[in-house]
């Protein structure tokens, strides 16, 4: 009798202490964020201690592990351990590790991300030491939530227009083409009147985006017209303005004009295959092509976004963060200020491929030699960053959904606008 | 036969105790026997501990926490702070049903089911009857390529599929092409997308349709059928008076099964065109899944048990048409 009734006693209290732990791990941290975090302070000194950094990525990053390697000589107390995390489960395990406590000390952080993720009071704010002036403008505001910058920038990313000159030379375009949106819109039609004849594979002059992450090509469009979607100041969405009308208008005469196929294949592949004359990504797609296709190498430049009323283009890639339940803050934001030096940076941009969020880093390296970054540094200047608010990824999501209506033609832009407007409203900003 | 006297025994025994009288008699005589099974209870909570606490915490713990978020407003912001969401009844799913995309969804997962489901059953048990009668010579050959598909990594599969359904490079439309026929974008045109995923489903799935069948054909008694042969009943008669109604719990088991994963229809929409072109690819779990990833864990909860109500609904109704009657 006694051990039977023992025996569930234990699984009881087994269970009973599993769930106490789970509840209190998710309960831990109650502290309301409504005030403004005030800068974290970094200690003068060397680092010590031990170090645990995510770093974002398929395998695990060599030239980010060179550069720990070099702060861990500079710093003999100190030891990094780098801990590769696939991009696709990032998000999640980000999420899952900040509501249970059990953080890394920092990670590497989607730049679009950082709003939600400071918002769930996961990072410590910048300490002041980081001076804003130092970044791109569009890539430190990545960083902002509520207006507290929460952690700092890292590698940019940004797009701009690809073109290929054997197919834009047999449409008639001298040189790269038109840099304005009325301009690049007219050699857009030129080049689709080739397609068949002087270009015998072409079949679209160019691709946009349609459907899951569109938002990322068309919200530059609204910047470009001098507007936006989302008013920080008043806390409104604009998705009724007249500049979101002709952002709106110049996507979808694109499709309509059949300049671009709804087909949702891989433009960059299309690219390749002199599918489509020209086409709007980010640094790496120049880095593909190379390593795939170097017969094209002489074949294919890079401009700026078409301007509007103004220049401008979308802050992506990746900011630094450390987190509030950090083991060892204050060597990892001494790791942070290691790893945002210029030079460092500059290095690491050269090893990888990624573009520096740090101006100076681009007359450091390697990268002021490569003509084709020339557009990406013009472009990083104008970038922008999304609207700071918890509740973004549902807005994009929203605009993604709209775009791929008005991309088959299923709805006209005044519909689109208005449904925009009401379900970004309905949505709200989150707390 | 054999039940009655454990029973009667049984019985026997609670009456004894009920007895005031020859208790201690009757707890001498059981004591040996009652600290055996006692050991025997601890050993088998003991086996029993390591799954039931991954169980209790993997499994039970978050369908209540889901239940009970279903019924709040969790957003991913009050993950570390869940005392601060607020209790909201039935509220999210009354958004749910108002919501035209969740119709979508629901709409598109009725077609996958009621269309999938009878085409994996009907494929699965026309290649158990082939391989089980006809194709004699291959046998081994077909069994492995019709089962193939089903332990192949869906998430490849589904790689392998858009693939070949490539408008321009896919071997689809370059096959088409040399009869002059210029190929639709598969997966990027609505009147394709769904019926395009619901093909695939059935070839991946109809390899365990077929498994189980084949078990069951190759258990219906020789005798009977010879005995239906004796009779004058012809091959069209045997199959459906004998075979079929024998294969009834192999049919009900497939329904069963098969019909739950339709229902909770996400890789092939996931990977190939996450629910698009124009949601007409989005179903029921994917639309929870993107709820989930927007941080609006309330409705993605309650779109979670929309679907588990469904799934109850169809097994009910499955058990209903197909147990055997007797």
């Amino acid at each position: 009798m006694r051990t039977t009734r023992h025996t569930p006693r234990t699984v009881q209290m087994a269970c009973a202490t599993v769930v106490a732990a789970l509840l209190a791990t998710g309960c831990g941290r109650s502290d309301d964020s409504t005030t403004a975090d005030a800068p974290t302070k970094i200690s003068s000194g060397k680092a010590k201690g031990k170090l645990v950094m995510w770093s974002m990525g398929d395998k695990a990053d060599k030239d980010l592990e060179s550069l720990a390697k070099k702060f861990e000589r500079q710093n003999p107390d100190v030891s990094v351990q780098i801990t590769a995390v696939p991009w696709d489960a990032a998000h999640e395990k980000l999420t899952t590790s900040i509501a249970g406590g059990n953080t890394p000390d920092l990670s590497l952080i989607g730049s679009t991300w950082m709003a939600e993720m400071a918002s769930m009071d996961g990072f410590q704010a910048t300490p002041a030491s980081f001076k804003s002036s130092a970044f791109f403008p569009g890539q430190w505001d990545t960083t902002k939530y509520k207006d507290t910058p929460y952690g700092v920038p890292f590698t940019a990313d940004t797009s701009v227009i690809y073109y290929r000159t054997d197919i834009t030379t047999k449409a008639g375009i001298e040189g790269a083409p038109a840099a304005d949106w009325d301009g690049y819109l007219k050699d857009l039609k030129a080049i689709q009147a080739t397609a068949g004849k002087e270009n015998p594979k072409l079949r679209h002059a160019t691709q946009l985006q349609t459907g899951f992450n569109s938002w990322l090509f068309w919200l530059p469009l609204v910047w470009q017209q001098g507007g936006d979607i989302y008013d920080a100041g008043t806390k409104k969405f604009t998705f009724d303005s007249p500049e979101v009308t002709t952002a709106l208008e110049t996507y979808s005469d694109i499709f309509e004009d059949g300049l671009s196929p709804n087909d949702k294949t891989d433009s960059g592949q299309n690219f390749q295959n002199g599918l489509i004359g020209t086409v709007q990504q980010g640094a790496s797609t120049g880095g593909n092509l190379h390593l795939n296709a170097p017969e094209l190498d002489s074949k294919w430049k890079t401009m700026p976004l078409p301007q509007g009323e103004q220049a401008a283009g979308l802050a992506g890639g990746s900011d630094l963060a450390v987190f509030k339940d950090a083991k060892n803050a204050d060597a990892a934001w001494k790791f942070v200020q290691f790893l945002t030096d210029a030079k460092n940076l500059a290095e690491y941009a050269d090893a990888t491929g990624n573009l520096p969020a740090v101006v100076q880093s681009w007359s450091e390296g390697e990268l002021s030699q490569n003509e084709e970054m020339d557009a990406f540094e013009a472009q990083l200047k104008v970038t922008q960053a999304p609207p700071a608010i918890t509740t973004w990824q549902q807005i994009a999501d929203a605009v993604d959904s709209e775009l791929e209506k008005l991309a088959y033609g299923k709805a006209t832009v005044a519909e689109t606008q208005k449904t925009l407007q009401s379900k970004a409203t309905s949505i709200g900003t989150g707390r | 036969m054999t039940t009655m006297p454990t029973g009667t025994i049984a019985g026997q025994g609670s009456k004894e105790r009920d007895a005031a009288g020859p208790q201690p008699a009757a707890r001498r005589n059981s004591a040996p026997r009652r600290t055996a099974r006692g050991r025997q209870t601890r050993a088998a909570w003991t086996l029993a501990a390591p799954f039931l606490a991954l169980f209790l915490a993997f499994m039970l713990l978050p369908v209540v926490w889901s239940m009970l978020m279903s019924l709040t407003d969790t957003k991913s912001a009050d993950l570390r702070t869940p005392l601060s969401v607020s209790f909201t009844g039935f509220d999210n799913y009354v958004r749910l049903f108002q919501d035209p995309q969740f119709f979508t969804a629901l709409q598109n997962t009725a077609v996958f089911v009621l269309v999938g489901l009878p085409l994996t059953l009907a494929a699965g048990l026309a290649a158990a009857v082939a391989l089980d009668r006809g194709i004699r010579r291959f046998r081994a050959v077909f069994r492995v390529g019709f089962y193939l598909p089903v332990i192949t990594s869906v998430v490849a599969v589904a790689v392998v599929w858009k693939t070949l359904l490539e408008p321009h490079t896919g071997l689809v439309n370059t096959v088409l092409g040399w009869f002059g026929i210029d190929g639709p974008a598969w997966l990027a045109d609505t009147r394709f997308a769904l019926p395009v995923m619901i093909i695939m489903a059935v070839w991946r799935n109809l390899g365990t349709v077929m498994i189980i069948m084949l078990a069951g054909l190759q258990s219906v008694p020789q005798s009977l059928m010879e005995a239906a042969e004796l009779d004058g009943a012809g091959a069209w008669q045997r199959f459906w008076r004998v075979t079929f109604p024998l294969l009834r719990p192999a049919l009900l088991l497939t329904a069963v099964t098969t019909g739950i994963g339709y229902l909770q229809f996400f890789d092939e929409p996931f990977v190939m065109t996450d629910g698009g072109p124009l949601d007409s690819t989005l179903s029921a779990t994917l639309y929870a899944y993107k709820q989930f990833g927007n941080g609006n864990y309330d409705m993605a909860s309650a779109a979670g048990y929309v679907v588990f109500a469904l799934i109850i609904a169809l097994t009910v109704l499955q058990f209903r048409v197909l147990r055997d009657k007797d």
